[in-house]
């Protein structure tokens, strides 16, 4: 029977979509196989019989301390990929929504209690990724972001 | 579903197909013996690792009815936490529409479906009307919205 978990299956994941005056939170990080720099929204995965909305608002509370409101639902992606040479595979709910605190909109960069090694959340454009000039991940977002944003 | 199936403890993408017929869609019949009750959910499976989930649909409705499908539509996504046979389950629901490539499983009264561990269970035709409160249980239950607003 199919009990077990197994080691490599497609992962229930939900990213939050923080989205002010034409920009973004996301954290940076880089591929040292791939040799990229790339950008990805605060959130993680689903847990076992919770729900998307409430693991997103659980994630951003443990990456940044901060409480989250207006949780929304935009949509669901496929992320079949690489990372540092080993092959993932995500099914990532996308939502949006505001951080309580407003002060957050106004700073450079946010620092991370737990996450991105990077230790802090930035602010992009959100016109910086068509075209991949610069690399936003996962595949779909900006395709997702332009539909709902512009 | 077989009943020794258990759902497996972890969050599951899965995928599934409505496929419609005269206003009818096609759904196969399972029994909780801990709720006492027979379900109906439509047709699909679990998306493998670094499967599309197309890919997924086309695969696990082969395996389960033999036939190959064509015209696939993703329609949305469904999150199903519930309890069968007793167990907690989880799963992530990409819901899609398609059609079957040979139109002869649109005349069947009841089409075989297999699982993959040789045990087979029944699909029907069903109309929509013969859901809802009181009257026939389909899972996940948000598709029964879903058909409605469809409809219109």
């Amino acid at each position: 029977m199919s009990h077990h978990i197994p080691p490599k299956y497609a992962r229930a994941q939900a990213l939050c979509i923080f989205y002010n005056k034409g920009r973004i939170l996301v954290y940076e990080a880089t591929d040292s196989v791939k040799n990229e720099t790339f950008y990805r929204p605060l959130g993680g995965g689903i847990h076992f019989q919770e729900k998307g909305a409430e693991a997103a608002k659980r994630e951003i509370l443990e990456e940044l301390g901060e409480e989250t409101e207006d949780i929304r639902y935009l949509g669901t992606l496929e992320n079949i990929y690489m990372y540092d040479g080993e092959p993932g595979h995500e099914i990532v709910m996308i939502f949006d929504g505001k951080l309580k605190n407003e002060v957050l909109y106004s700073q450079d960069r946010i620092k991370t209690i737990e996450g991105p090694k990077s230790g802090y959340a930035v602010w992009k454009n959100i016109d910086d990724f068509p075209e991949n000039k610069q690399i936003l991940y996962p595949d779909g977002l900006t395709e997702l972001l332009q539909n709902h944003f512009e | 579903m077989s009943k020794n199936y258990k759902p497996p403890q972890f969050t599951r993408p899965l995928v599934i197909c409505i496929f419609s017929h005269n206003g009818n869609i096609l759904v196969c019949e399972g029994t909780d013996t801990v709720k006492n009750e027979t379900f109906y959910r439509p047709a699909g499976g679990m998306i493998e690792f670094q499967e599309k989930a197309e890919d997924a649909l086309r695969r696990e409705i082969k395996e389960e009815t033999g036939e190959d499908i064509k015209n696939i539509k993703y329609l949305t996504t469904i999150e199903n936490i519930f309890t069968y046979e007793g167990t907690p389950g989880h799963e992530i629901i990409l819901v899609y529409d398609a059609e079957f490539e040979d139109g002869e499983i649109y005349k069947k009264v009841q089409v075989k479906i297999t699982e993959s561990n040789d045990t087979w269970y029944n699909a029907y035709w069903k109309s929509p009307d013969e859901f809802g409160n009181g009257k026939l249980k389909l899972y996940p239950p948000e598709l029964l919205d879903l058909l409605k607003n469809k409809n219109h």
